[in-house]
This record gives C-alpha cells, structure tokens and sequence, in this order.
C-alpha cells in the first residue's frame, strides 16, 4: 500500500482501518501524522455536528405516540360499542318478533304448530290408548271419562309457550287435531283461518281446541271430549 | 396501568435513540423545529410498523431508513426556505471555549453548504457509526460510490474550512 492510497482509503472512512493500512501506518511518519489528523477532524467534526438536543424531546415523542395510541383505542372501543348496540338491537328486534309470534292469537299458534308437524297427519290407525293416556299423564292431566275411540297421532308438544296433548283423529270428513292446553284459559269461540276452522273451548281447568279444514264434527267431538276430560256427571250439568 | 411489552419496547427505543435521529434530520433539514416534526412523524410510524422490527442492533439503521422516507415525503409536500447561516442556533455554550465555539459555527455552515449527496453519507458515517457498506445499503449505491462520495466529502468540507487551517486546529 502506497501513501496516496492510504489517505484516499482514510479519508472515507477514518476510524475503520484494515490491517493493511495500519500496517502501512506504523512505517510511515507521513501518513501516521496525517492519520492523527484525521483522527483529529473526525472529532471536530462530530462534536460540531452533535447540535444540542431539544429538552424533553424523547418524553414529547412519547406523549405523542401514546395520545395517538388512546385515540386509536377510543375509536376503536367505540366502534365496538356502536357494533354491540347494533347486535343488542338485532337482538331485541329478532327476539321481539319471536315473542310477537309466541304471543300472538291461540288459533294462529295452533295452526302454525300444525305447520311444525306434518307428519301427525299421515297416519290413520289408532294408536293404543295407554300410548295417549300416558301423554295426559306427562303433562298432568288425569281424564274423568273414557278417551274418544280413534286418536291416531298423540304427543305433549307445546304451543307457542303453552303446554299442550296434540292429537289427530282420522274423521270421514278429514283430520280433526285436536289440542288440550292444560293450563291455559281461553275463551269459547270458532275461528276461521283462511282454509282452516278453528274451535276453542274452556274444559276441565284448560282449554281444548279443535282444528280442521271441515268443522262438521267439532260439535261431536267437542261432546266426547268433555266427557273424556270432565267426566259424565259434568257433562249432564251442562258446564258449556 | 399495566405496560405493554411493545410498549416498552417502544419506549426504551425513544430513549435509546431520538437523540441521534433528531441530529440527523436536523442535519437533513437544517431546521430545529421540522428536524424535531420529523424524528416524532419517524418514530410514530415505527411504532406503527414495530412488529417488524425483529433484531436490536438493526434498531438504528431502521429508524434511520424510516426518517429518510418521512423526510422524502416531508420534501415532496412543500418546499423549504434555505437556512441562514447566521440563523444556527448554538447551544450549551458555557460548555464550551471560544475557539471551539467559533470551530463549531464555522463546520456547521461549511455542513449547510455540502450538496446533500455529500452531507448524507458523512452524516450516516460520523453521527450514526455506519460503515461504507451499511451506508451503501441504506443509500442504494454501490460501496465503492459511498467511498468515493466520503471522500469527496471530506475535501469539499475541508476546502470549505480553509484545507489545512481547520485539519490542523482540529
């Protein structure tokens, strides 16, 4: 390594010198004077270009950062409250309808319920009466008199909110369902919804309804089962 | 309040180094207050992006990178005044002597004067300790070019001293 490749490579980069600069270095007077003097500038140099720093610097950068960062979080927590609002809304708005639907009119559940149950219909033949007594009995329903002969379908279902016997009766004029809610009151009546005719009747402490597309044999029915249901002597008073 | 490590991570990032940032954007911008703009915009998009940091000691040339950008960008937004040389500002100077005083005012303006191809290098190998092939990487130049352009530097800045006058009484 020569003198003037030497300082061109100290030059560049005064404080990095590789093996053969400092050995060049250490035999040459020249370019060891030389290397002390750039040693000497490259102090200079730093200490003129180490302005002062502004006080408290590090600690407004932080202060920036961190106000930005809870900003960024109040945003946020409020978008997430603005979407939970938006949820509980939904909610109440689909549970509201829900309700509506489970509150609404006994004839429009009782035919809404037939909906849910197709199948009851597709049989005819008479299930066992211990098979339907049991299903009085699960819904603590005890029977005065014999069950009408022909029930071909029976299942504790409820209806809307209210606990029901759902029973199907094979008739000449087509399928009466008919549904004994034990607990529930509701006024004597004959409905008619759309193709269907619905008939209500207050009977032993609940209400038996009966559901067919012909009503021709409500009156008879409605006749056995209060004799199932309150029993001979109740029916010969007349408790209609 | 409970701390986060990311937060702490960033906090002792700050600590470590706004310091040097802050002297290097000043040296970019020749402006104390957008120099100061500068490292905070530089520091709160690497707290945006601090997942991507992933070794400590490439901690600086990382935040450095970060501020060239900002500054970039800071530079295509609007146009600067040049500064005055009389207008630099001098601090601490009971730390001082006269003579040094008078060396600093002098290679501050001789600094102001380097055209910004020079001035960058010299700043990222005197106040940031890079060697030529980190100061080529961060530049995008071949080693060889950030050499040549050091050494350029170096002779303009001493031709803008006076040559021997300043090598001498450094």
């Amino acid at each position: 390594m020569n003198c003037l490749e030497y300082r061109r490579l100290l030059a560049s980069d005064p404080r990095r010198e590789s093996a053969a600069m400092q050995a060049h270095r250490r035999e040459c007077s020249g370019c060891a004077a030389h290397h002390a003097r750039a040693l000497g500038f490259e102090l200079a140099l730093k200490r003129s270009l180490s302005v002062p720093l502004p006080d408290g610097l590090a600690e407004r950068i932080l202060l920036a950062q961190t106000t930005a960062e809870r900003g960024n979080r109040g945003r946020s927590r409020r978008r997430l409250g603005w979407i939970a609002a938006a949820a509980v809304l939904l909610a109440v708005i689909g549970l509201g309808s829900y309700q509506l639907r489970l509150f609404s009119a006994l004839p429009e559940q009782l035919i809404t319920h037939l909906g849910h149950e197709p199948e009851s219909l597709l049989t005819r033949a008479a299930l066992p009466e211990k098979d339907v007594l049991q299903r009085f009995t699960q819904r603590g329903v005890r029977l005065a008199g014999p069950l009408p002969a022909g029930i071909s379908y029976a299942q504790p279902c409820p209806v809307g909110l209210l606990p029901s016997v759902h029973m199907v009766m094979p008739e000449p004029e087509g399928p009466v369902t008919v549904f004994f809610l034990p607990s529930h009151q509701e006024r004597r009546g004959d409905y008619s919804r759309g193709s269907m005719r619905v008939r209500a009747v207050p009977m032993a402490g609940g209400t038996l309804a009966l559901v067919a597309a012909d009503d021709g044999r409500f009156d008879a029915l409605e006749s056995s089962w209060r004799r199932s249901l309150e029993g001979e002597a109740e029916v010969a008073a007349g408790s209609r | 309040m409970r701390v986060s490590s990311r937060q702490r991570q960033f906090d002792a990032l700050v600590r470590a180094h706004s310091g040097d940032l802050y002297r290097y954007a000043y040296w970019l911008c020749g402006d104390s207050a957008l120099a100061q703009d500068l490292t905070q915009e530089a520091f709160l998009r690497a707290w945006r992006s601090l997942d991507s940091l992933r070794e400590t000691d490439a901690a600086k040339a990382w935040l450095i990178t970060i501020l060239r950008r900002e500054h970039a960008r800071l530079y295509e937004r609007k146009s600067f005044d040049t500064t005055d040389i009389s207008e630099l500002e001098l601090d601490d100077r009971d730390l001082l002597t006269p003579e040094q005083l008078g060396e600093d005012s002098i290679v501050r303006a001789a600094m102001l004067q380097l055209e910004p191809k020079y001035r960058e290098p010299l700043l990222l190998q005197v106040l940031g300790g890079f060697s030529c092939e980190e100061i080529a990487s961060e530049l995008g130049l071949g080693a060889a070019a950030v050499m040549t352009q050091l050494f350029r530097a170096r002779q303009k800045l001493k031709s803008l001293l006076g040559g021997e006058r300043s090598e001498a009484s450094a």
